[in-house]
This record gives C-alpha cells, sequence and structure tokens, in this order.
C-alpha cells in the first residue's frame, strides 16, 4: 500500500530539483493543488477537460522551472501553480478567441502575490509545436532517446530493454534518432529561435 | 559534410559527459570561440531539451491519469450525478403519479354508494308488446305499468291471482318507489317460479334486477354473488351488465 505523505514546499522543491522522489512529488503537487486548480479554471467557463488539461500542462512547466533553478520559493508553490494556471488558461482562452469577458473576471482574481509568469505563456505554443515534433518519431527512437536523456539509464541498460546486438548499435541508433528530431526542429526556423529563447532565456 | 554533422560526434560525446576533463575544457575553449560549433551544439542541445521535456509529459501524464483515477475524477462522478438527477426525477414523477393516482382512487372509494353504482346500471323495465282491446287483469297490471302507474300496479296485485310475470311487474313496480325489500321479495318468488327455465328471459331479468335490489339494500354479498353468477354466465341476457370492474366497486363498498 502507498504511503501518502504530505510534502511541505521545500521538501517538494527539493525533491523535484534533485530528480528523486519524483513520482511521489508530482503526485503530491496534484493532490495538494489539483482541486483549487481546477476549480480556478471550471469557474471560469472551462470545462473538467480543460481544468485536467491546463493543470497538467502547469505541472509540467513548474518542474522545469524548478528543475532549471526558476522557481527557488520566492512565493507560496500555491501562489506560484495559481499564477501558471491562471495565465495559462487564459492563454487558451485567447487562442480559442474567447477572451473578452473571461479577461474581466480574471481582473477580479487578482492576487496581491501574483507573480509575472506572462513570459510563459508566449512559450506554450512552441513548446506544444516541438512536443508533437517528438510524437512523429518512431517508437524505438523515442524510447531510446527518453531513456537515455530523460531516465538517465546507461547504455547497457537501454540495451537490456531493447532488441539490439550490443550497445555500440544502441548508440548509432541513438545518435540517428536524436540527429533525426534536431533537423526536424530545425526545419523551422522561427521554431527552432523560439525554443533557443525559451532555453537560453 | 556540413558543419553541423562534422561536429556531432565530439558535441554528443559533450553533451552525454563522456569526454575527459581535458577534452572538456578543450572543447568549450572552442565552444567559445568557433561560431559554427556553437550553433551546430545548440541545435543538437535543442532536441536534447526536446526529448527531456517529452519525458517528463510523458511521466506526468502517465501520474495524471492514475491521481485521476484515485480520485474518482470529476467526470464520472458528474456522470454518476447526473445518473442520480435523473433517478431522482424519474422516482419523483413517478411519486406524483402514484400521488394523482391515490387522490383519484381515494375520491372514487370515498364517493362511491350503492345508490351510486344502482344508478350507473339500472335500466327501467320497459314491455315490449301490448294486448290491444284486451280487459283481463294482467293486461291491466301491464297497461298500469307501461304507463308507469306503480301504485296502482300494486293495488292490482293485491286484487287479483298473479302469474309470474305479473309478480315480476309487482317486483319492479316496488322497486320504483323504493320498497326495496318487497321487490327483493317479488323478485325472489319469481326466480324460485322460474327456476327451471334456463331460456326464460323473465327468469334472467328477474335476477339482473334483483342483484341491483340487493345492492341498493345493502346486501352486499348477495348482491355480489349473483351479479358473478350473471357475468359469469354466457348465454345470460344480462351479462354485459355486469363485467368485473363494476363487480369489484361492488366489492369495495364492502370495506367501507
Amino acid at each position: 500500500m502507498e504511503v501518502i505523505k504530505k510534502l511541505a514546499d521545500a521538501e517538494l522543491l527539493e525533491a523535484i530539483r534533485e530528480g528523486r522522489g519524483l513520482d511521489a512529488a508530482i503526485k503530491s503537487v496534484y493532490r495538494d493543488h489539483f482541486g483549487s486548480m481546477a476549480w480556478l479554471v471550471k469557474n471560469n467557463n472551462g470545462s473538467q477537460q480543460d481544468a485536467e488539461d491546463i493543470f497538467q500542462e502547469v505541472v509540467v512547466n513548474f518542474i522545469e522551472l524548478v528543475q532549471k533553478d526558476k522557481f527557488r520559493g520566492e512565493s507560496s508553490v500555491k501562489t506560484f501553480l495559481f499564477s501558471m494556471t491562471k495565465n495559462t488558461w487564459l492563454n487558451e482562452l485567447k487562442k480559442r478567441g474567447r477572451s473578452d469577458a473571461r479577461e474581466l473576471k480574471y481582473e477580479k482574481m487578482k492576487d496581491k502575490e501574483e507573480m509575472d509568469v506572462s513570459h510563459l505563456i508566449a512559450e506554450r505554443e512552441a513548446k506544444k509545436q516541438v512536443m508533437d515534433i517528438v510524437s512523429q518519431l518512431g517508437d524505438t527512437c523515442k524510447k531510446i532517446l527518453v531513456m537515455f536523456y530523460y531516465e538517465n539509464l546507461s547504455m547497457n541498460e537501454i540495451l537490456a530493454n531493447l532488441e539490439y546486438e550490443n550497445e555500440q548499435v544502441v548508440r548509432n541508433k541513438k545518435y540517428k534518432c536524436l540527429k533525426q528530431l534536431e533537423q526536424m526542429i530545425t526545419s523551422d526556423p522561427s521554431l527552432t529561435q523560439t525554443l533557443k529563447n525559451i532555453l537560453h532565456g | 559534410m556540413d558543419n553541423s554533422t562534422r561536429y556531432d560526434d565530439e558535441i554528443m560525446r559533450y553533451m552525454d559527459d563522456e569526454m575527459t576533463d581535458g577534452e572538456k575544457m578543450e572543447f568549450e575553449k572552442r565552444l567559445a570561440t568557433d561560431e559554427s560549433l556553437k550553433q551546430a551544439m545548440s541545435n543538437l542541445q535543442l532536441a536534447k531539451e526536446a526529448v527531456k521535456s517529452f519525458g517528463l509529459k510523458e511521466k506526468v501524464s502517465g501520474i495524471h491519469r492514475q491521481m485521476m483515477k484515485e480520485s474518482g475524477a470529476e467526470t464520472p462522478v458528474k456522470q454518476i450525478g447526473n445518473v442520480r438527477r435523473i433517478v431522482r426525477y424519474s422516482v419523483a414523477v413517478a411519486a406524483s403519479v402514484l400521488l394523482i393516482f391515490i387522490v383519484i382512487e381515494g375520491y372514487k372509494f370515498y364517493t362511491l354508494s350503492p345508490q351510486k353504482l344502482y344508478s350507473e346500471n339500472y335500466t327501467a323495465y320497459e314491455l315490449t308488446t301490448t294486448r290491444s282491446g284486451s280487459d283481463s287483469v294482467e293486461s291491466k297490471i301491464e297497461k298500469a305499468y307501461r304507463e308507469k302507474n306503480y301504485t296502482e300496479v300494486i293495488k292490482l296485485n293485491a286484487n287479483s291471482v298473479l302469474s309470474v310475470k305479473d309478480v315480476f311487474l309487482t317486483g319492479m313496480s316496488y322497486l320504483e318507489i323504493n320498497d326495496v325489500s318487497r321487490a327483493i321479495s317479488n323478485l325472489q318468488v319469481v326466480i324460485a317460479d322460474v327456476k327451471d327455465d334456463k331460456s326464460s328471459v323473465l327468469k334472467d331479468a328477474a335476477e339482473y334486477y334483483l342483484a341491483l335490489a340487493y345492492l341498493k339494500n345493502n346486501d352486499y354479498d348477495q348482491a355480489i354473488e349473483l351479479m358473478t353468477a350473471i357475468h359469469d354466465n354466457s348465454s345470460h341476457l344480462y351479462k354485459g351488465k355486469f363485467n368485473r370492474k363494476y363487480i369489484n366497486r361492488v366489492k369495495r363498498l364492502k370495506w367501507r
């Protein structure tokens, strides 16, 4: 049976930053914050599905920001997630061309501790676009790249998961896959530039 | 070979942390001055970061599904809510219909009376034949009955030797003037006289009116017994007068 542990903000940020116990940290974020963030979306003309999609996106962005040390607990995690959720949903509404009334309603929800996360909104579409590009890779490519670059598995461990002759074959495959992905991304100069801005911003 | 491919091997080794410290320092020095290398490195770095984001997105997506399932996400709850709402609505409608039914039936039961049932079913007996030119006692009774002079019928009855038909008309006359007990007595006499004549029109008529007379006199058991017998007799002339529904309504009178 899984032990449910409520993490304090500092513990949560440390777990995310270090990458140890990341699953437990994500679950903690869901248990502690999904309800109120879903309420925020649904109270502003969003559906349950909208709330789930937006929160998922916010959690991914939140973890990336913490891991890149761009959020160090200047405000509470809840306040930060609230700002991210609010801006992401506002951005989504704008994208759907239904901003008028909702924007006005959002004005009423302003939080004293609200942080400026508006720059994240501009990056949203580029991130979605690049996720679509990665999805277009073959399954084996995705597996090898994710195992190596996200899960930090060694070539030997990857070999155990795939039917290849030896590590060198896996290494070559990994190179070809990453190269293919690079070419798919850089074939769109505008996207490339936006992503570089995000990466080095 | 373009620049990006030319540099790929060492960029990969650098990105994958496979260089020695010396190689790494050397590479970083070149990176600071070689714009082509920097560009190639930057592009591959983008691909690597994209993979990391994709991996994280997949992880969060998996946990998201798990958490929604664990918490019984609102979508299914909503569905249950809808089902509950439909059930509640249906129960409310059913309860309303039941209540209306009970009120109507209650009203019917409350307003049910032997007189009402009697009036619903009673049709005055009418003579179909005349005996023109005759001056007999029988014809006088029949004539008086035809003229609805029921007291005259009863008066003539007292002074005459009566046929079964006259007894019947006398019974009918008592029924018309609401002397139900005497009506019952006369009709019972008629039935007793013609009991062996299974095809007698008079017998069927006497039974029909006797059943109604019992009803009017609050003799429910006898009324029900006779009405049921008439209903069950396929050749009875008055079978159609007492259907099951009518007999059940008479039965209800007993419960009041």
